[in-house]
């Protein structure tokens, strides 16, 4: 199963320009790791058009606030405060790939809506509770929080029962 | 917008603006009988067709992701009752899996053929709950108190074991928390024979009913390479025609040994949805049944004294299984430090995923769930966009939409 994905991951390196990405494997599987969110849309045509297994589809983008990271493992803080991962799966193939990239909360993330439909509420989910911001998406608005709701509550610096109580409108 | 009525475009604008006067906004939901859960689609229609679909979703958010963040991970069980709460045992299974994977832990044979015994009758109670009131959505009543009578059969079978009809909550770190009670293989063997037979009902009620099939045929239907970039799976991909099914693509508890195929449609409308489910359940039950003939003795709990109780006579007389029995009550078990796992089971809906991120405590530092009905929901404009009105509740309801896990 690791095989096929790591033979992909080879496959997308040798197309990036040397030194784009890192390779690592953990308990989920092959993990991608890309050094700059800019080669992100280029890194997933390539995976998504890929010659023995095409990852055609795109699970979900998960999001990781680091803040509190060192304080509660006593690790190294790791230097972007956020990480996202694309959850990539080939139907062909079955198996999993996992391309991530690290950012700073100003940094903008190209949107995936032109390479994978279902980028777009994933995308719209991941700005809702994290504020992270992506660049050329078509109607980035939240998704399960109010319009008018202030913060994005799984930064770890949101308090668990929220800021204040919020009136919700009453009509 | 797309032209509906080829004559409209003929018409002057004068004789357009007295035919159709203007478009008209729709709020249908987020409380609407049809809708089967909170969520509001927002139509504009030009006579009873939609031009235009937008859609608002999250009355349900309870900010489940959030709260594990302060449980530990037998009490985050809850956390997944309140997903898909029509086939809770398989959420159960979904979320103490990814748990085993992270600690390491084995999971004893006999636990894993009764999460599999579980889950297959819990997968059979929600396609039932879908195509029940799908049939009542498009005015057939009759398949509803067939599907309704097996979905009470599930249920009673889920209460005999875990206590709960919905939120069982049965699952704990390492297998469950009881072994099933006198006299459930033998009601479970009874209850077999009723699918079947409701499975036949439903057939020769639904499969040749005409207005069933001018309601259903080719209604709400996306292509396999759409469905796909959608990200749907589960019996709405299978209908599509592409044969995937976590099961048998990446085998988790004793799938592998079992002998069950993988139902497919072809043209991806509202009638192959319900027809995949039916075959489904037909399928769960054949499963059900090789289980139990399977179905080995022993523990149905590990006994890795670092997540599990140890027995109570020990508790009481030595002291080692003391600070043990302390330790697992007042801090749960604790995960290794950094690991990042993700673990995905086959819902009722399509791929459950839980992501975990662990940071050496007994409490997630991140957990992120891959709901199925989200990503099959966010496709319902594409699906909607052009058809009738009363096309509408047919499709929503074949999509199988629970509010808890679209909405988390």
């Amino acid at each position: 199963m690791t095989d096929t994905a790591r033979e992909a991951a080879k496959r997308l390196a040798a197309k990036m320009r040397t030194g784009a990405l890192r390779m690592s494997e953990d308990k989920r599987g092959v993990v991608v790791e890309l050094n700059s969110a800019g080669d992100l849309i280029q890194a997933l045509e390539f995976v998504k058009k890929d010659s023995e297994s095409p990852f055609d589809m795109l699970m979900t983008i998960s999001a990781v606030d680091w803040l509190r990271w060192k304080e509660q493992t006593g690790m190294p803080q790791p230097e972007k405060r956020y990480s996202l991962t694309y959850n990539l799966y080939s139907m062909s193939k079955k198996v999993r790939l996992f391309v991530q990239i690290a950012i700073m909360p100003a940094d903008v993330v190209p949107s995936a809506v032109s390479v994978y439909a279902s980028a777009n509420w994933a995308e719209r989910e991941v700005f809702d509770m994290f504020g992270i911001q992506f660049g050329g998406h078509p109607e980035l608005r939240r998704i399960y929080l109010p319009e008018d709701f202030s913060g994005h509550p799984l930064q770890k610096d949101f308090p668990l029962q929220g800021h204040e109580p919020q009136d919700f409108p009453q009509e | 917008m797309k032209e509906v009525f080829p004559r409209l475009a003929e018409c002057t604008e004068d004789e357009r603006l007295d035919l159709c006067a203007e478009r008209m906004v729709l709020n249908w939901g987020p409380s609407h009988p049809a809708t089967h859960g909170t969520l509001r689609v927002i139509l504009e229609l030009e006579g009873e067709t939609i031009v235009h679909c937008d859609t608002e979703i999250g009355f349900l958010h309870r900010g489940l992701e959030k709260l594990a963040e302060s449980w530990n991970y037998n009490q985050c069980v809850n956390i997944s009752d309140r997903l898909n709460y029509c086939s809770v045992f398989i959420n159960n299974v979904g979320w103490h899996q990814t748990c085993e994977k992270l600690f390491g832990i084995q999971v004893p044979e006999r636990a894993i053929y009764l999460r599999m015994i579980l889950s297959e009758i819990s997968r059979i109670a929600d396609h039932m709950v879908c195509i029940g009131p799908n049939a009542v959505d498009i005015g057939a009543l009759t398949p509803f108190w067939y599907t309704w009578d097996i979905r009470e059969q599930a249920y009673d079978l889920l209460e005999m074991v875990t206590g709960a009809r919905m939120t069982t909550a049965f699952t704990r770190v390492g297998g469950l928390s009881a072994d099933i009670p006198e006299g459930f293989d033998a009601k479970t063997r009874a209850f077999l024979p009723e699918v079947y037979r409701v499975m036949d009902e439903l057939d020769s009620l639904l499969a040749k009913n005409r207005i069933f099939n001018d309601r259903t045929r080719g209604v709400g239907a996306l292509s396999a390479d759409e469905a796909i970039s959608y990200g749907w799976t589960g019996p709405c991909l299978r209908a599509c025609g592409v044969a995937h099914d976590l099961r048998v693509a990446n085998p988790y508890l004793a799938y592998g040994d079992m002998d069950f195929d993988i139902p497919v449609g072809e043209a991806g409308d509202t009638y192959d949805r319900i027809f995949v489910r039916i075959e489904e359940c037909r399928q769960s039950a054949k499963i059900i049944s090789q289980a139990l003939d399977k179905l080995p003795g022993g523990p149905v709990l590990s006994d890795d004294k670092q997540v599990v109780l140890p027995p109570k006579p020990a508790v009481y007389t030595q002291a080692e299984a003391l600070i043990h029995h302390f330790e697992v009550v007042i801090f749960g078990p604790r995960a290794p430090v950094a690991q990042t796992v993700y673990e995905a089971v086959e819902g009722a809906n399509g791929e459950l995923g839980f992501m975990v991120v662990s940071d050496g405590s007994n409490k997630p530092y991140r957990l992120h769930i891959r709901p199925p009905c989200f990503y099959i929901f966010s496709a319902l404009p594409r699906l909607i966009t052009g058809s009738l009105l009363a096309d509408l509740p047919a499709t929503v309801a074949s999509l199988n939409i629970i509010a808890g896990e679209l909405d988390r």
